[in-house]
């Protein structure tokens, strides 16, 4: 019976009277909204904004989800932050110098920065951050992607190592970081979680975790301070006022979780939120309505979505080019974000979304155009779509939005080009999973940039991989593309250091890409947002909103 | 009687273990694991597979099953989410199962003070239109699912009237939709179940000595009808559990409950093994021990069953 | 039960004849008839009674989907312009079809398990038993999405109705036990009876007495058993494709229209109802349907 002892009598009776008042009293302890719910702090000057999942951790190491890595950059800061212009400007770092052979980067911290406790921040814990964030121990699964280029950064990920030989440090405010190459995109993986500076004796205190348990293990130099963290309810924040960039306008921030998206409109639209995502499903309530029309903002972000034509699936009929331009031009993108993104993104020609420099603004796309599809395509021996082989059509199936493009695309080849292909709507684990054997001939998903560098679209995406020492060394490329001339003009763009020549280089790669159509652009992805007029100075670069260091609320 | 529940107990054992066993290989026998998604899009093999290694999932299942079993006979614990930062099952069963339990008790309630009633009035009332329209009543709830039930609940009372706020968990007036929708049905249950058991009573010879005897027919109906009607009821019990369980699967996820539920329908997806293997054990265990436990509770009311349940 | 004693004492005519009788002076019973030889009518024809092809996405014509009811589309178009009246009769075979296999699959187990446990009794019996009170233990939905989950994972995309595999083994391993449980209960019952006892010193086979003794006494149990399920397996169906694990784009299934639909309850409700109104319904239906028919087969229940 012990199985039965937590239904105990105190919950009966409290039940009991709960349900006498959900029968009788509907009308009375329900028509205030706002008192029904207990989650949300009084306006004032404290910003309010909902999150829209349980933050999946607090610890910067291990932060891999924009909702939650929204949260902690109020928090936790790095060297340097991409700015409102895409760029990347100096933060914790104050400048640096780049070794002559391009190799070697000198920090030089600002000085008299504090962390939450008072205490200053140095280039010690900057060393020690990065170590923990590598150690095996704190399983971060980030930290393979943002600081392999470090010298001795994945020995000590792997175990090899008890700390990074890449790091040292200087002085006090000098820090050496070494890597395995020149990079001259690289600083950009300074601006993720796992390279924030964390403070050593409060994790240490706390066994080695930065968790809500002890929120004095969240101890960073950032804005704002964690202040509640309630489970499946609210996360409060409280400016930092002596905070190395000024005292932060706001005096907090105050975000509920509210996971249901019309529930998150709702209580914005009665006044407890001040800004929400919404989503393109929302849009037509929101533009019946004459407030929320005004109060609609969409922000672009760096993510391209398209139409991957694998050629080295098996029986691939992408190998020859003629198919794969055919298919380009037989998509309608105008349509596939009028129906299926209600309009809300950014149609894309380029392989790299605008914003980013270095990509290519004179770029000759590949149009819409059934007939001159349909004439390549019997050039490539399937007039009519005869003889064209069985395809499967893969995606993910956790986000409608992405399932309602790929079936508009799916209707478009059969209209355009006769092609009939079976749709197979996946599992993310496994899409992932059959992804990288490479085995998906047809698919339909997205980029997300790492770091704003047309590097990270063009050689990481599209440059032909080779094993080098048992392992691709573009693992991204998962077309099977391969060009030649397009490979000279990456490897030159990777290693130029003038930036107009790199570039250049990167542009013509751009077109050359565009012209063989190994995937397919669709759209570049934006986010739709409701914003309260009586939020000011809200700041935001292609990753997102930036902390909100300026961000003001009038009463 | 004591010996009874420690055999029923016993034998619960070897079951629930089959039926982690089953969870446990069935889970595993997709070919794509937890590993690939907290890998993430861009991880490479290396980083899969070392991942694998450092979750223990590159080992034989056989063996990661016994050393499951092991670390949760010797040491009580249950593993660790591959997600949600890693928390311990133990401790998400701590903060979650308040949450499925608490609506499974106010659906209960909502179930025996909506249902009961009905039903000894439609006994009462037997072959008036007030029986019929409840009989009808009683097979439109059961029929309604929640799916249907839920979204219109939300349609009318959230989102035209504004009466009632969704989704989150955190006051009363959160848990009144859920609780409707997840109650309705067994309502239903209870009300057609009591209707039936109270008619057989009614036509008892001891209820017509008793208003021979010069006992008011209220009087006789309410101390000896009602009282004897509601012990068979108890028999439903079981059934009515049953759908609580199971039904708050669905209505948990179609109000985003933050409870056993939601939590479990989410993690297959995730392929967030041991969530799926702790929630599916606790589910197990607790139909197992209620179904003891009204068992218990009848053989104590009636001694038949008990001798019956020795028989066999 | 009471079912079998009478079928021996009336050998003038079937326990299935004198329930058919019953059932059509049953006026609700009728009604619910009715109204599925037209749904299963609709199921069947939906190509000739639907103007547009269920993945046809009208797309050029409007400006905005979801789009409204009008003379084109007369329930309107969902939100990337299919016509929900096609989708609606085309779910209706998916549905039908789907809950038609999957009855017949757990049928298959459930009865043939069943007979064996009852007719053989000791340790085949005491193993079904151990394993219907594992299955019942079970939380059924996870273990069906669990397997659907798994089950769909193959490596190979599974073409046309091909892909629906999945669901069919899911709710079929899921959905055997009950009836299984009933048979062999039955089946435990008769074993003993003298017509069977008479059978088998005569020397006919096991495999003769189970199906031409035992299981023609047990059709009255068995129907009224499998008209429950099939509400519950229209349920599943429904239930599995609204958490999106159950029928997969581009075909459509009732549940997924209602799920589909709680995008846009803020601005277009009929998107909720037409589907809701028809699942309720239909469940609904084969609910009575099962009362009507456990009333005629067993009429000392009725009250």
């Amino acid at each position: 019976m012990q199985g039965l002892s937590i239904f105990s009598r105190r919950t009966v009776l409290l039940l009991s009277a709960l349900s006498l008042l959900a029968l009788n009293g509907c009308n009375t302890t329900n028509r205030n909204e706002g008192g029904a719910s207990t989650n949300t702090a009084s306006a004032g000057n404290v910003l309010r904004y909902p999150l829209t999942t349980e933050p999946t951790s607090l610890d910067p190491a291990k932060v891999e989800d924009g909702t939650t890595i929204d949260l902690i950059q109020q928090v936790f800061e790095g060297l340097v932050i991409w700015s409102d212009k895409n760029e990347i400007t100096p933060n914790l770092a104050e400048n640096w110098d780049l070794s002559p052979d391009g190799k070697t980067y000198s920090f030089h911290l600002k000085k008299g920065v504090k962390f939450h406790n008072g205490r200053e921040m140095t280039a010690t814990d900057f060393k020690y951050s990065l170590e923990r964030a590598c150690d095996p121990k704190t399983k971060s699964q980030t930290v393979q992607s943002y600081l392999k280029d470090i010298v001795g950064a994945t020995d000590m990920n792997l175990g090899k190592a008890k700390g990074i030989s890449g790091i040292k440090v200087v002085d006090k405010y000098t820090l050496q970081i070494t890597l395995d190459g020149f990079k001259p995109y690289w600083l950009g993986n300074m601006t993720y979680p796992c390279a924030y500076v964390i403070c050593k004796e409060e994790v240490e205190r706390n066994g080695g975790e930065i968790n809500e348990s002890n929120l004095a293990s969240t101890t960073g130099t950032g804005p704002f301070k964690f202040t509640e963290v309630r489970r499946n309810d609210l996360i409060q924040l409280g400016a930092f006022k002596e905070y190395h960039g000024g005292t932060p306008k706001l005096d907090g921030i105050s975000r509920p979780i509210v996971k249901d998206a019309g529930q998150r409109l709702n209580k914005y639209q009665v006044g407890e939120l001040d800004f929400v995502e919404i989503s393109p499903a929302d849009l037509d309530r929101v533009q019946g309505d004459a407030t929320l029309k005004d109060e609609l903002k969409s922000f672009p972000r760096a993510a391209t979505w398209y139409i991957g034509l694998n050629q080295e699936a098996k029986g691939s009929p992408f190998t020859k080019r003629e198919v794969r331009q055919a298919i380009a031009m037989a998509i309608n993108k105008e349509e596939v974000i009028k129906v299926a993104m209600k309009g809300q993104a950014d149609l894309a020609n380029n392989v790299i979304p605008p914003g980013i420099k270095g990509r290519n603004e004179h770029i000759q796309p590949l149009s819409f155009d059934p007939a001159k599809a349909k004439q390549l395509l019997a050039q490539a021996g399937y007039p009519d779509g005869k003889g064209f082989p069985e395809l499967t059509f893969s995606y993910r199936n956790d986000y409608p939005q992405v399932s309602l493009a790929a079936q508009v695309v799916a209707q478009q080849l059969k209209t355009n080009l006769g092609i009939n292909v079976q749709q197979r709507p996946m599992e993310w684990a496994q899409f992932l999973t059959e992804r990288k054997a490479k085995t998906l001939a047809l698919t339909h998903l997205r980029w997300a940039a790492d770091y704003l560098d047309p590097q990270n679209f063009l050689s990481t995406l599209l440059h032909t991989s080779k094993k080098v020492n048992g392992q691709e060394d573009h693992p991204e490329n998962g077309m099977g593309y391969n060009n030649l001339e397009f490979d000279r003009l990456c490897d030159a763009g990777d290693t130029e250091k003038d930036p107009i020549k790199r570039a250049e280089f990167y542009a013509k790669a751009e077109q050359i890409a565009i012209d063989d159509a190994p995937w397919v652009p669709i759209y570049f992805q934006r986010d739709l947002e409701l914003i309260k007029p009586r939020v000011k100075n809200l700041k935001d670069s292609l990753f997102g909103h930036r902390p909100h260091v300026a961000t003001e609320v009038t009463p | 009687m004591l010996s009874f529940i420690l055999k029923r107990l016993l034998l619960a054992i070897p079951s629930l273990l089959a039926i982690s066993f089953l969870v446990f290989v069935v889970a595993r026998l997709a070919p794509s694991g937890p590993v690939e998604i907290i890998a993430g899009d861009k991880a490479s093999p290396a980083v899969i597979q070392q991942l694998k290694h450092q979750y223990g999932l590159d080992k034989p299942v056989l063996v990661q099953y016994t050393d499951y079993v092991w670390n949760m006979v010797r040491y009580g614990d249950f593993g660790k989410s591959f997600q949600r930062g890693g928390q311990s099952i133990t401790a998400m069963i701590r903060t979650d199962f308040p949450v499925t339990a608490q609506l499974a008790w106010q659906a209960l309630l909502f179930a025996i003070v909506l249902g009961i009633p009905i039903g000894i009035f439609a006994a009462l009332y037997h072959n008036t239109w007030f029986d019929r329209l409840a009989m009808l009543v009683v097979v439109a709830l059961v029929s309604i699912p929640s799916i249907v039930m839920g979204p219109l609940l939300i349609l009318v009372f959230a989102v035209q009237l504004r009466w009632l706020p969704i989704d989150s968990w955190t006051s009363p007036s959160h848990t009144i939709l859920p609780m409707i929708t997840l109650g309705a049905r067994s309502a239903a249950i209870l009300a057609r179940f009591m209707r039936s058991s109270l008619l057989d009573v009614l036509r008892q010879d001891y209820l017509r000595t008793a208003i021979a005897k010069g006992l008011s027919r209220g009087k006789a109906v309410w101390k000896h009808g009602i009282k004897n009607a509601v012990i068979p009821v108890l028999t439903v019990m079981g059934t009515v559990f049953g759908a609580l369980l199971s039904g708050s699967f669905v209505v948990e996820t179609i109000f985003r409950v933050p409870g056993i539920g939601y939590e479990s329908i989410n993690s297959i997806t995730k392929r967030d093994y041991p969530v799926i293997q702790g929630m599916t054990v606790l589910v197990a265990t607790l139909y197992i021990l209620v179904n003891l436990a009204i068992d218990v509770m009848y053989g104590m009311v009636d001694p038949r069953i008990r001798s019956q349940e020795a028989k066999q | 039960m009471t079912t079998t004693s009478a079928s021996q004492e009336t050998p003038a005519q079937s326990p299935t004849a004198d329930a058919i009788q019953r059932l059509r002076r049953n006026p609700v019973a009728k009604i619910c008839l009715l109204y599925l030889a037209l749904l299963l009518f609709v199921a069947l024809g939906a190509n000739f009674l639907t103007r547009y092809p269920y993945d046809f996405q009208d797309t050029q014509r409007y400006a905005v989907t979801p789009s409204p009811p009008d003379s084109h589309h007369w329930l309107g178009t969902d939100e990337i312009g299919r016509d929900i009246l096609s989708r609606l009769l085309f779910g209706a075979r998916v549905s039908l079809g789907v809950t038609a296999v999957v009855i017949v699959l757990e049928a298959l187990i459930g009865i043939s398990l069943g007979l064996v446990a009852g007719y053989r009794g000791g340790k085949t019996d005491l193993f079904l038993m151990r394993l219907t009170d594992i299955m019942f233990a079970f939380p059924d939905l996870l273990l069906a999405i669990l397997l659907t989950a798994i089950i769909r994972s193959g490596n190979q995309a599974l073409p046309g109705w091909l892909s629906f595999g999945p669901l069919f083994f899911a709710l079929g391993i899921v959905g055997w036990p009950g009836i299984a449980r009933l048979v062999r209960g039955q089946a435990l019952g008769l074993r003993e009876k003298e017509f069977i006892e008479a059978a088998r010193a005569t020397g006919v086979k096991e495999r003769d007495i189970l199906l031409r003794h035992l299981l023609p006494n047990l059709s009255g149990p068995i129907i009224v058993q499998i008209t429950q399920d099939v509400a519950t397996v229209i349920l599943a169906e429904a239930t599995l494709s609204f958490l999106g694990l159950g029928v997969q784009p581009p075909f459509p299934s009732w549940g997924t229209m209602i799920n589909d639909s709680l995008r846009y309850l803020n601005s277009k409700p009929w998107l909720l109802l037409v589907p809701a109104l028809m699942l309720a319904v239909t469940v609904m239906v084969v609910n009575f349907l099962g009362d009507a028919l456990r009333d005629a087969f067993d009429p000392r229940l009725r009250q």
